[in-house]
């Protein structure tokens, strides 16, 4: 193993060491940069090592990266968006969703579960952190469910796995951050909203069909209220209305940006505006609601770009030391060719998913292995969704998914640990079915977006 | 597992409540970034307005503005910069907790010290290092944008990065001499004055 074998293991496995003791991920990227700076800076002027390492080339550059960060119009979205999901959530659309389209699906067996994916597809837009999505359906839906006398796994784990899907279905902030990463514009943020959007109603769709049949198997487990209450007219009319107005910004978000019409970031202040109306409409605006909408824009939009800095701090040095040809040599090197270069990555991905968020691992593994990647001849596109679609399904996976604990904290007391790792179980399948679908058929990520945009 | 911010009715199991103690020097400095923080938020709702006064111009009266369009990313990197110490001091940055959660507090405590004081904070002091140059330059030049249309005066948008992430490195100051005050009592332990605290989430 060469030198820079051998610092570029040891620098991502302090990472590693510095990230488990607890110290935020921003700050360990960035000074792990450093410590891996001043060692290579070292190395080279005392001990005459074989590197390419140069101080000025690595932590001297780091003024235009910064600035290269913030300097970014695409980027401006990244904020909008989050400020249009928190005022959605504000807004009191999902309850409304949730009790309207309960009164009408609520008397079939199984309606519920299905009233909460569909909820779920909806409010993508507002959900773009994994934490924040699942304790919102978790807490919409849980209690309701189970009073219903569902069975506990099926209840946990269908609004868990539902709320996952949000980072999936456009508009989703993950996707914007991605397009920003991968850089090609064979991978812009209109294509890849598009490209994600097939897979993610797929899932849905597979979610849905799994509630009904395991509701008509088990006829305990999502049994149909006894007092069913007559269909009227009028929940008709009021899912109708409640349904309407998401889904019109959702379609003006997506529209404008699918057709061309506006840039990302234009269709995310339009979004914004959209759901500052929502909330006004609905009697949810106030100063307070504003405030602190506009606080937590700031601190989500923060911790995102902590996080960006940090990477870039990383990642200069990482590459200053050589890593960028390691790594490269590291998965050129695989067997099995571009398939098992890409099965690789996309394993590491989900490895990486059960304890770094999607930020994280966008931020700094993308930008890595997307390069090595594209030039073996990988269309980015379906790599995108591939990943995306892998992270989302890393989440859910026992022990330590992410999302799990998130909706282990808004469950109430009777519902163990062992029910939520039951309730997952079939949709990580479903996921698992839903990537290998992607995978061996491309087109249901490629062919939407090369149709619109052409080829 | 990392800790989100983002919490919709503040549901989501938050970081587990701040347990270090203030003393008087961070108390008052996590209060001014706080300030600052929640000011500079407000500027979300200016980017929003400059976006969407850009579509206005562009669709009714078809023509957009590459000045108001510079205008968008200067304040939204204005409002980010400004941003970053106020997460830090509400301890947002997302942190892995498996093992710290076993950790008992002094050990925390005492890891988060090192860490900040030998790897974070002299990071962030380069950073400033190289941004204030950087910033100068712009300044001295009077660079303006490429754009024949676009806004003079980049040094401004170039001056908030140093002031951003100088706040950053006082908000580690800041966090590091909490954990000192935990660990050596020095400097000493600081209980802010109740009548003060009454508003909630203004307060550090």
């Amino acid at each position: 193993m060469g030198l820079e074998e051998i610092l570029v293991i040891s620098m991502f496995a302090t990472f590693m060491g510095l990230l488990l003791l607890g110290f935020p991920v921003a700050w360990s990227l960035a000074g792990i940069g450093l410590l891996f700076a001043v060692l290579g800076h070292v190395m080279v002027e005392h001990f005459d090592a074989d590197l390419w390492f140069t101080w000025d080339g690595t932590i001297g550059v780091l003024d235009a990266r910064i600035y290269g960060i913030v300097a970014n119009e695409l980027m401006v979205a990244l904020p909008l968006f989050i400020f249009m999901g928190i005022m959605l959530d504000r807004s009191g659309i999902a309850e409304r969703l949730m009790h309207s389209l309960v009164r009408v699906l609520g008397p079939l067996r199984g309606g519920y579960a299905v009233t909460v994916v569909l909820v779920g597809i909806l409010l993508a837009a507002s959900t773009g952190i994994v934490g924040a999505s699942v304790a919102l359906l978790g807490m919409l839906s849980i209690g309701p469910m189970l009073q219903a006398k569902y069975n506990k796994s099926l209840a946990v784990g269908t609004a868990c796995s539902v709320g996952t899907l949000g980072i999936l279905i456009p508009p989703s902030i993950m996707l914007v951050l991605m397009a920003d990463r991968l850089g090609t514009s064979e991978a812009s943020v209109g294509k890849l909203f598009m490209g994600a959007l097939i897979p993610g109603m797929m899932l849905a769709l597979m979610y849905i069909l799994y509630i009904v049949i395991v509701s008509w198997l088990k006829k305990d487990f999502a049994p149909a209220p006894a007092n069913r209450q007559k269909l009227d007219a009028k929940a008709l009319i009021d899912v109708f209305w409640a349904v309407v107005p998401p889904f019109v910004l959702i379609l003006a978000v997506l529209g404008s940006i699918f057709f061309g019409i506006a840039t990302t970031t234009e269709a995310s202040a339009v979004g914004a505006f959209g759901a500052v109306l929502m909330a006004a409409l609905s009697r949810k605006l106030n100063m307070a609601v504003l405030k602190e909408a506009l606080y937590q824009t700031s601190r989500t939009s923060a911790f995102i770009f902590g996080i960006f800095i940090g990477a870039t701090v990383f990642a200069a040095v990482l590459r200053g030391l050589g890593g960028d040809d390691v790594i490269r040599a590291a998965l050129t090197g695989l067997p099995f060719g571009q398939t098992g270069v890409l099965l690789t990555v996309l394993f590491i991905t989900f490895l990486l998913g059960f304890f770094l968020d999607w930020v994280e691992i966008t931020l700094i593994i993308l930008p890595l292995v997307a390069p090595v990647l594209f030039s073996m001849g990988i269309d980015p596109l379906w790599f995108a969704v591939l990943f995306a679609l892998c992270l989302q399904t890393s989440f859910l996976t026992p022990p330590v998914g992410f999302a799990l604990f998130y909706i282990k904290g808004v469950c109430p007391p009777e519902v163990t640990t062992r029910d939520v790792y039951l309730g997952v179980m079939p949709y990580i399948l479903i996921q698992l079915l839903g990537l290998a679908l992607v995978f061996f058929f491309a087109p249901l990520a490629t062919w939407l977006p090369n149709e619109v945009y052409g080829l | 597992m990392s800790a989100h911010p983002v919490s919709p009715n503040d549901a989501v199991p938050a970081a587990q409540t701040d347990a270090l103690p203030h003393n008087k020097l961070s108390w008052w400095l996590d209060k001014a970034l706080v300030a600052i923080g929640e000011a500079s938020a407000w500027i979300w709702l200016l980017v929003l307005a400059v976006v969407l006064t850009n579509v206005f111009s562009r669709f009714v009266l078809s023509r957009g503005s590459i000045a108001l369009e510079e205008l968008s990313w200067h304040l939204f990197g204005a409002a980010l910069m400004l941003a970053l110490a106020y997460a830090v001091v509400r301890d947002d940055h997302v942190r892995v907790d498996v093992l710290r959660e076993k950790f008992t507090l002094r050990s925390q405590a005492i890891i988060e010290l090192l860490a900040i004081v030998f790897l974070a904070l002299p990071i962030v002091v380069l950073m400033v290092d190289a941004l204030v140059p950087f910033a100068y330059q712009a300044f001295i030049y009077d660079e303006r944008s490429q754009a024949p249309s676009g806004l003079p005066h980049r040094y401004i948008f170039k001056s908030v990065l140093p002031i951003g992430l100088t706040l950053v490195a006082l908000a580690l100051l800041s966090r590091a001499t909490r954990c000192s005050t935990l660990l050596l009592n020095f400097p000493r332990a600081y209980v802010a004055p109740t009548h003060d605290r009454d508003r909630g989430h203004s307060q550090p």
